[in-house]
């Protein structure tokens, strides 16, 4: 057995806008492709079952857990990752704003997936009600808030992005 | 665990027993066999992958055959590694006739399984031993088949 | 509300501020999230160091078994692998832990991974430093490792029974500590109380805070200087520091820690300096910096869980007022396989011996004990959690027996507001409170009037209603003495925490702090009391992120846990902060050639109070100090550094190890919850249809950030109520090690919390704030409450903190089954 072992796959995949060759072994999850390959720590690990959401990120438009997806089932995709928000790096977009300004954040390490999630969820659906916040929420694991903060933070950036919008 | 099974298997009964209390047919039999080695006359070792629908673990076991009745009976107890899990089984299997060349066969194991393995497979370890059950005596069924005994 | 500084009678008069408010007291936005929301945190995993290796542990499936051998040769012979370590090299490689028991259990020999032995089923046994994390998996499953199954056990009560398998040889038996707390006079109480509850047995689960973000560490024991950099996110490093450092002969001057960024730590990060030895043991064997990170699985099996306590044979003295007098119990702390932190939770909970309550006779035969299980660490809420839970279902069972009103019972036995400071039957010292208020605040959030109208409205439905309430303290700054009463030999007393407030070269304002942060904001309110004493802006005052012991800001118990910060962080911070403001003054009435009393600090400018345009700004002080000195007189310059550290020490004395008493904690904060259930009498399902949370914590710094904690804290307490629980089979296999299986509380478990606050600001602390973090698990008790008020009558009590769907559908059918309830009354 040598050092990663296993097959070699070159992939073209468009990560935040920037498209990206890059070889990756066969075995390696999306994951630690985008935080390891491609330096971008922002999305994280928080279980080894897909069930906490940590590593969310957005493929082709979807939300999807990026444990879950070997990294060259990314081949050929556009993956948009939480560094892909904003203007640069100073900026908060609104999202971003108003998670800071309801306290939708304690220890910040849900908050990445929490944030695409939010971001899907309002592209889909840009007035939910909370129980549509919470169910879209179910995938996405919070230890710090008790997602009460983070619901608010939610409902404010749907009503910022209405205004915006008129 | 306790899992009891049951199922009709494509052979047999006298053909199926007698690949089921033999060591060099019995291994061939396992799914996803990579190796058998043999060991005596009721010993062998085996590295396996069986796949489930969690996917594919990496299973190295020693089998022995641990009491027969002809064309009735086998006790088969095995211990490993499943992964960085450790596996330990013994399985009794009962043999029917049922119907024409075919075989009733039933059993009745204690699995025991410890490590990662034990926490994951908790809710499934049952439905999942049958099923690999299921898949030797099949995979055992068509061994017989090629044979061409009866 | 707010209450004048009380008598001073029980500590020495502090000296609180009067120039928190510009700031303090604002929810000013954190200075943390623009990183965390761009995903520009900088947490353990993140971190590199050049040449590193990963580490992957192999660890025994047995929950208990001797190891006969390990074979690491084929795993070393494969390209990529750096090295090995296994538990024989490591018996020889450390001495075994400093352990805090009292003999016999003291004896109790822990290394960083099974020596000999595994104790319980994911105890590390041999470890991999290798190329890559997937290299070092792929090796680790070529370690071969014969054991020899030992008999398993995993119950706490049955342990100590003499044919029980013995964990620990050099201990003898399965006791780590054991000790009779008895105040007041129980036994009198019992015979001449009106009525005597009996409950027969109450149990507290095994659980955890389960942070996102699992342990992990980048360890370098550099084979040129001997330091060893310790990057990790454990949440109390110099006790790490205190108990890894004679383990491996390393002096603590020889050890440098750093964090920024913690994923949660809820004190499940706490005892992970065994793992951070065994990464500094493969470095120095490989000479490369050990790079690991704990997986979800090991986190749930192998990193710590909380307490799990039982409560048998309660006996309860009640008067025809209802009035208790208190309660005996024997108790027993399941601690698992190792101590590590305990048995330090064996007084602990002492720190609220009667909880809300007014009870003056209690006795608790506490015994802790060990077995095949994960060992245990101070999960949030520790030790208190389980006794306030207690207390709470002990006041609702007497209610409910005895046929009293829940609330009029509980406000008839708690402290009152005019009882404060309020000594306990074990001399502690409850420094401010007014729980009838919060209770009755809490019961007007859901409408408790409307609430109990729809409850009898649903008769006969197939959905039950009840109403529970949970009251609970959150003591805050611990008096370490406290471990002199589980064992007088320790050498540790008080508490403490260092800050340094400064001018940098340019007169920037800058803090560090010993703390540990793991979401609580510490890098906002720093900045806002800095701000209010110095009379700038918080913008202009930049605290440190996370912890660098290199900054030299610690003492001993520096770190973030036990509801402390407000009090002992912030209390550095303004001594700090106050010493500075001194100093500027100082040097800017020399350099305006005015009186000290002539000057004032504001936005950031040293200026005379009579005349705004006479200033000076900080940059000028600095610059002046550090640059120019010769401009000033001598005797100013040397009296003057502009880098002004302090410890803030709160006024604690030993506890009595005679009588365990003392005082043990220097605040307490408080939380009144009220729960609204319906239970479906065909599943046992229970939905929480109505949540209010009141909280009280002293005077707070930033209203945002305690209303958060006390969501965060809810959202624990509600998962660990009815989706959260350790389960171990006979075999001492853990059944719920992933996320699968143990069910983390999700936004659809949590409801909508109302919230209210009140302050009663400590007399005790230089703040008037009370720390508050860890909430005081309310929601446990407030659930089994409330699914107790849905149950039909005759009904078994509600004995579990964990209440599933299969337990609530056993209580639904209980009253018909035949079976003891588990209470009885007897009545003179």
């Amino acid at each position: 057995m040598s050092a990663e072992s296993g097959t070699v796959h070159v992939i073209d995949v468009t990560v935040n806008g920037v498209e990206q060759r890059q070889a990756v072994s066969a075995r390696a999850l999306l994951v630690h492709f985008i935080r390891e390959t491609l330096g971008l720590r922002g999305t994280h690990v928080g279980c080894d079952s897909g069930n906490c959401g940590a590593c969310s990120v957005i493929c082709d438009g979807e939300l999807i857990k990026s444990c879950m997806m070997l990294a060259v089932q990314a081949d050929g995709r556009s993956i948009e990752t939480i560094e892909g928000l904003g203007d640069g790096p100073d900026s908060l977009d609104p999202i971003q704003e108003a998670f800071r300004a309801e306290h939708g954040l304690q220890c910040g390490y849900c908050t990445p997936g929490i944030i695409l999630n939010a971001k899907t969820l309002l592209a889909e659906n840009p007035n939910p009600t909370e129980q549509e916040i919470r169910r879209s929420l179910k995938g996405n694991i919070c230890r710090c808030t008790g997602y009460v903060n983070i619901v608010r933070a939610i409902e404010a950036a749907a009503a910022a992005q209405e205004g915006v919008a008129r | 665990m306790i899992v009891t099974g049951s199922s009709s298997v494509a052979a047999p009964r006298e053909r199926l027993w007698q690949l089921l209390s033999d060591p060099a047919q019995l291994g061939e039999a396992l799914p996803g066999v990579d190796a058998v080695s043999l060991d005596g006359d009721n010993r062998f070792s085996a590295l396996a992958r069986p796949r489930t629908s969690l996917g594919e673990t990496r299973m190295e076991m020693n089998f022995e055959i641990a009491e027969q009745r002809p064309s009735e009976y086998v006790r088969i107890s095995g211990s490993g590694y499943a992964g960085e899990s450790l596996l330990s089984l013994m399985i009794e299997l009962e043999l029917a006739d049922g119907g024409a060349a075919r075989t009733e066969a039933s059993w009745r194991a204690e699995v025991a399984l410890r490590g990662v393995l034990s926490s994951l497979l908790q809710r499934s370890l049952g439905p999942l031993f049958n099923q690999q059950v299921e898949e030797v005596l099949d995979a055992g069924a068509r061994i017989c088949e090629g044979a061409g005994g009866g | 509300m707010t209450r004048p500084a009380a008598e001073t009678t029980y500590y020495p008069a502090v000296e609180q501020s009067d120039r928190l408010g510009a700031f303090s007291g604002t929810s000013v936005p954190r200075v943390e999230d623009k990183r965390l929301l761009k995903g520009q945190g900088a947490f353990v995993d993140d971190l590199w160091m050049h040449r590193q290796g990963h580490v992957h542990f192999v660890r025994s499936p047995h929950a208990h078994a001797r190891i006969v051998s390990i074979d690491v040769s084929r795993c070393e012979a494969v390209p990529g692998v750096y090295a090995t370590l296994t538990g024989e090299e490591v018996g020889e490689l450390q001495q075994p832990y400093f352990q805090m028991a009292p003999e016999p259990a003291g004896a109790m020999k822990d290394y960083c991974m099974a020596v000999g032995k595994a104790r319980y089923m994911g105890e590390p046994v041999a470890a991999v430093l290798a190329e890559s994390p997937a290299l070092a998996r792929d090796a680790a499953a070529l370690i071969e490792v014969v054991y020899e199954p030992l008999e398993v056990i995993v119950d706490g009560i049955a342990t100590i029974e003499p044919q029980a398998p013995v964990l620990h040889e050099e201990i003898g038996s399965n006791v780590a500590w054991h000790g009779v707390y008895d105040y007041g006079d129980v036994d009198w109480a019992l015979e001449n109380a009106d009525h005597v509850v009996r409950i027969d047995r109450l149990h507290f689960h095994r659980f955890s805070s389960t942070p996102l973000e699992t342990t992990g560490a980048l360890v370098n024991w550099d084979p040129g200087t001997g330091v060893i950099e310790f990057r990790s996110n454990n949440q109390m490093p110099m006790f790490a520091a205190m108990f890894i450092g004679p383990a491996i002969g390393v002096g603590i001057d020889h050890m440098q820690f750093s964090s920024q960024d913690i994923g949660g730590g809820f004190g499940i990060k706490i005892t992970s300096y065994t793992y951070l030895t065994a990464l500094a043991l493969l470095s120095r064997k490989a000479g490369r910096p050990a790079k690991w990170s704990e997986t979800r699985w090991e986190h749930l099996a192998a990193s710590a869980h909380g307490n799990e306590r039982t409560f048998l044979d309660i006996e309860v003295p009640v008067m025809s007022d209802g009035t208790i007098l208190g309660f005996k119990v024997r108790a027993f702390d399941d601690a698992g396989a190792y101590l590590r932190y305990e048995p330090l939770g064996a007084v602990i909970w002492a720190q609220v011996v009667p909880g809300n309550y007014r009870f003056k006779h209690v006795r608790v035969d506490y015994t802790e004990t060990l077995t095949n299980k994960c060992p245990v660490g101070p999960n949030r809420g520790y030790s208190r959690l389980q006794h306030l839970w207690l207390i709470e279902r002990i006041v609702d069972i007497v209610a409910s027996e005895l046929g009293y009103d829940p609330v009029e019972l509980r406000k008839l036995n708690y402290v009152q507001p005019e009882d404060y400071p309020y000594e306990t039957p074990n001399g502690c010292i409850y420094d401010s409170g007014d729980y009838p208020t919060m209770l009755d605040r809490a019961l007007e959030l859901i409408d408790y009037e409307g609430v109990r109208a729809r409850q009898r409205e649903s008769a006969g439905s197939g959905k039950r209603i009840g109403i529970g309430i949970g009251s609970t303290l959150d003591s805050g700054t611990n008096n370490f003495g406290q471990s002199r009463i589980i064992n007088p030999g320790l050498p540790f007393s008080g508490n403490g925490e260092a800050a340094v407030v400064r001018l940098d070269l340019y007169g920037e304002v800058s803090v560090t702090i010993g703390t540990t942060p793991q979401g609580q904001g510490h890098e906002t309110t720093a900045a806002q009391v800095t701000a209010d004493i110095l009379g700038c802006s918080p913008d202009q005052v930049h605290v440190a992120a996370g912890y660098n012991k290199a900054a030299n800001t610690y003492v001993g118990f520096s770190g973030t846990y036990a509801s402390q910060f407000a009090v002992t962080g912030l209390g550095a911070v303004m001594g700090a902060a106050e010493r500075l403001r001194g100093e500027i003054i100082k040097v800017g009435a020399a350099m305006l050639g005015a009186e000290e009393s002539d000057i004032e600090l504001a936005g950031g400018f040293v200026r005379l109070a009579a005349n705004h345009e006479v200033a000076i700004p900080f940059i000028g002080i600095a610059a002046t100090v550090f640059a120019n000195v010769a401009e000033l007189p001598g005797e100013l310059a040397d009296s003057v550094t502009l880098n002004c550290r302090y410890v803030y020490r709160p006024p604690f004395t030993v506890p009595d190890y005679e009588t365990k008493t003392g005082k043990l904690t220097l605040t307490y904060a408080s939380q009144i919850h009220v729960a609204v259930v319906e239970v479906d009498e065909e599943t046992g399902q229970v939905a929480i249809l109505d949540y209010a949370a009141v909280d009280e914590c002293g005077r707070k710094i930033n209203p945002k950030i305690v209303e958060g904690q006390v969501h965060g804290a809810a959202g624990h307490g509600i998962g660990a109520a009815l989706y959260e629980s350790f389960e171990y089979d006979s075999d001492g296999q853990l059944r719920n090690s992933t996320f699968m299986d143990y069910h983390a509380a999700t936004s659809l478990d949590v409801p909508s919390i109302r919230y209210d606050d009140i302050e009663c600001p400590s007399p005790f602390t230089p703040n008037g704030a009370k720390g508050m973090g860890e909430g005081g698990g309310a929601p446990l008790s407030t659930i089994c409450a409330a699914i107790a008020d849905a149950l039909p009558e005759g009904a078994h009590v509600v004995y579990d903190s964990h209440n599933n769907s299969e337990r609530v559908y056993e209580l639904l059918r209980s009253a018909t089954s035949g079976a003891p309830r588990g209470v009885e009354v007897i009545s003179r």
